[in-house]
């Protein structure tokens, strides 16, 4: 089976496909440099609980 | 590894399920898959992402 373009997939086809192949570390690279790109970069780890919860409060499920 | 324990101890705490802690061997960087849509990464400088 031919890999799929991990560049042209979006985060969520990626997070999809690596929890369907765990052992794939060339997707596994993409969805880190895609979260790293795409992403907000956390001043504190603390602030997690806040973008989870500002997430929450826009009616998505973080 | 602490930014590690921390992240988890967030997730969980605000009810989101872990599915996966793994690590791209590239770059030394963790990456945590949780919740829905949930994906954090941490790089060796424990600078942390989240998306």
């Amino acid at each position: 089976m031919n890999k799929p373009n991990f560049r042209e997939m979006t985060r969520k086809q990626l997070r999809d496909y690596v929890l369907q192949n765990r052992g794939d570390t060339e997707a596994i690279h993409a969805l880190a440099l895609h979260v790293q790109s795409n992403g907000k970069r956390l001043n504190s780890v603390d602030e997690l609980q806040q973008v989870i919860q500002e997430k929450r409060n826009q009616g998505l499920e973080p | 590894m602490k930014q590690l324990y921390r992240v988890l101890t967030w997730l969980t705490q605000m009810y989101l399920p872990v599915y996966l802690v793994t690590l791209d061997e590239r770059t030394n960087n963790i990456v945590v898959i949780a919740g829905e849509e949930t994906v954090v990464v941490i790089n060796p400088e424990a600078e942390v992402d989240y998306e």
